[in-house]
Formats: structure tokens, C-alpha cells, sequence
């Protein structure tokens, strides 16, 4: 069997990576959108646009270092429970802050749907925080740039109803 | 071809893949990449922000040296083994730190890639298989590829790395598990 000219290859190669690259933008899209709508959802719950939303999981024994900072999270920051509404009520009331239930999340399944995470906004685009500890031991210092303080007015109004 | 040189062409694709993905995830995500490097504890805070674009340059750097085909030769490997090896050690002690489980890839994998990418999982196996790999592309020599050769071969390397970042997302959003439950939104 003679062998493939390289012109031939080349053409061949730059047909799949335009597949492979429709493929991801449209991943992509698919991801922002559901972030997009997370972050809509937590506003129209919330009562205010927040900076980040926190996704947590219910408490299990390795988590437990984490839950513990959960309570110096900003105000500015919306915290979902993945769980029932009822837990996230009871975790309201032991963090002192607004904490929604899983019904507010806009994914069927997959890792954001299944892992503790900080979605965070900048701009028109979404960063996801994974390494929750060391980030909540930052909070407060010249980095973080999200979450050093709570300039949000409607957040810590929200607070102030949960607290009447 | 020599089968000499279809290995060699073989291991540089899997290493220039291996970086650029990498490279790709950390870039996504550098607030994590600063974290985990907190994590670690070895470097002052305040290098902190310099030593994560030194290791994100020095992933590009390899994924460009190896994504070129026959140039650096017998540079580029024993570089790639010296990073692998300190990833390797880094992934190591935090595991026996007991905190890995905290970190972005859980319990069976790291955040070398980014959270949730398909090449996170078992770290210490697989950068043992991705040193065994670049020792071999260290042994064989091949020839340079041509111009139209070398367009093709970074075309497969970035072909392979969107495919990877797409799983990757998928898996995040759930598309991956279509059949198990309709994603909203």
C-alpha cells in the first residue's frame, strides 16, 4: 500500500482538529451555560448578585476541616448545599448565612454536581476553585482577590433577614 | 519508516500531549495551581504567583519542544524526566501527608491537569508510565519532520488536547452520563 503524501496527512490532520475543536468549544458553551444559570439561580434566591458561589457537599469526615471555614466565608458569596432543602436549612442556621439546597443547581449529574467546589465570576468568564481549604485559610489576606470583604449591601441584607 | 522512528514520533506525541494538556488545565485554572502550590509548603507565599507562571511556562516549553518533532534532542527528555520526577516526589509526599484528599483531584487523583481531567487519576502510575515513555523517546533517534510533517504532527497534538479538555468538561457537566439523567439549563 503506498504511503499517504504529507500534504494529504496535513489536510487530514487539520479536518480532525477542526472536530476536535468544535467538539470542545462546544463543551465549553454547554459548561458556561450551566454556570451562567447557576449563578442566576443563586441571584433570584439570594436576593442579591453574588461573587461566587460555593457548592458543598454534606459534611463527611475528611470535609471536615473545610466545613469548619465555612462560617468565614464573605457575605458576598452564596453557599449551596448539595443536599435537601431541609439540611440546607439546618446548615443555615449553623453557618449564621443563607445556604440553598440542591434543587437550586441547574446539573443532572457529573463532577459539579458531585464535588465541593468555589465557582467564582470574573467578567464574562467562570473559574472554578478546587482546593477549598487553603483558599478559605486565605480569605482576609492581600490575595484572595474574591472575598476580602463584602461589599455587597444586598448580601448583608439577606443575612440581616435570616438573623431576625 | 523505521519502527524506530514511528516509536520515537509515538513517544514525542505523548509527551508534547502530556504538557499541553497540562499546561492547558493549570492555565484554566491558576488560582488552584496557586493553591496547590501553597499546599505544598515550599515555597514563601510571596513566590507563590512567580513560581505558578514558572511552572506554566516550563509546561509550554516542553510541550513546544516536543510537539516540534526531532529538535532539542537529548535536551527535551532528561528535562521531562527532571519535571516528572518532581511531580512525581511532590504527588508522593502529599499523599503520605494524608491532605490529598482536600486537594483538586480527591482521594485517586491530583490536579495536574486541572480538576476532573481524564489524565488526573492515578497520578504516581502515570507519570511512572509518562517517565518509562520519555526514557524511551531518549534512546531512539529520529529525522526532523518536513514542513507540511510538522503542521500535521501539531495538529494531532492539539487535536488529542481539545478531545481531552472536552471529556473534561463533559464530565463536569454531566454530558458524559447522558443516558443516566436529562442535563438542564
Amino acid at each position: 500500500m503506498s504511503r499517504l503524501p504529507d500534504e494529504a496527512i496535513a489536510i487530514l490532520a487539520g479536518a480532525i482538529a477542526a472536530l476536535a475543536w468544535l467538539s470542545y468549544r462546544r463543551s465549553a458553551k454547554t459548561r458556561y451555560n450551566l454556570l451562567r444559570e447557576l449563578f442566576e439561580r443563586t441571584a433570584a434566591v439570594a436576593g442579591f448578585e453574588p461573587e461566587a458561589v460555593l457548592v458543598v457537599q454534606p459534611q463527611t469526615g475528611a470535609e471536615a476541616a473545610f466545613a469548619a471555614q465555612i462560617h468565614r466565608a464573605p457575605r458576598s458569596w452564596h453557599v449551596v448545599l448539595v443536599g435537601p432543602a431541609w439540611l440546607a436549612a439546618m446548615k443555615s442556621a449553623a453557618w449564621r448565612r443563607p445556604v440553598s439546597g440542591m434543587d437550586i443547581l441547574p446539573f443532572g449529574k457529573g463532577a459539579l454536581k458531585e464535588r465541593a467546589y468555589l465557582a467564582i465570576r470574573r467578567g464574562r468568564r467562570f473559574e472554578l476553585v478546587h482546593e477549598l481549604l487553603p483558599y478559605m485559610e486565605r480569605l482576609g489576606s492581600s490575595w484572595p482577590e474574591v472575598g476580602v470583604e463584602s461589599p455587597s449591601t444586598a448580601a448583608d441584607a439577606a443575612l440581616d433577614r435570616l438573623l431576625q | 519508516m523505521n519502527w524506530e522512528y514511528e516509536a520515537a514520533w509515538l513517544c514525542d506525541y505523548a509527551l508534547a500531549v502530556v504538557f499541553a494538556a497540562s499546561a492547558c488545565g493549570k492555565a484554566q485554572a491558576m488560582t488552584d495551581l496557586r493553591m496547590e502550590i501553597s499546599a505544598y509548603g515550599l515555597v514563601p507565599s510571596r513566590l507563590e504567583p512567580t513560581a505558578a507562571w514558572t511552572v506554566l511556562a516550563m509546561e509550554w516549553a516542553l510541550a513546544a519542544a516536543f510537539a516540534a518533532g526531532g529538535t532539542l534532542e537529548g535536551f527535551k527528555e532528561p528535562a521531562a524526566i527532571v519535571v516528572l520526577l518532581g511531580m512525581t516526589g511532590l504527588s508522593w509526599r502529599r499523599r503520605r501527608a494524608g491532605n490529598e484528599i482536600k486537594g483538586a483531584g480527591g482521594a485517586d487523583s491530583c490536579g495536574c491537569f486541572g480538576a476532573n481531567h481524564p489524565l488526573s487519576r492515578r497520578p504516581l502510575l502515570r507519570n511512572a508510565i509518562f517517565i518509562a515513555v520519555a526514557a524511551a523517546g531518549w534512546i531512539v533517534e529520529r529525522p526532523a519532520p518536513s514542513g507540511t510533517g510538522f503542521a500535521a504532527f501539531a495538529l494531532a497534538v492539539a487535536s488529542a488536547v481539545w478531545l481531552l479538555d472536552a471529556r473534561k468538561l463533559q464530565k463536569e457537566s454531566g454530558e458524559w452520563r447522558a443516558g443516566d439523567e436529562q442535563v438542564t439549563g
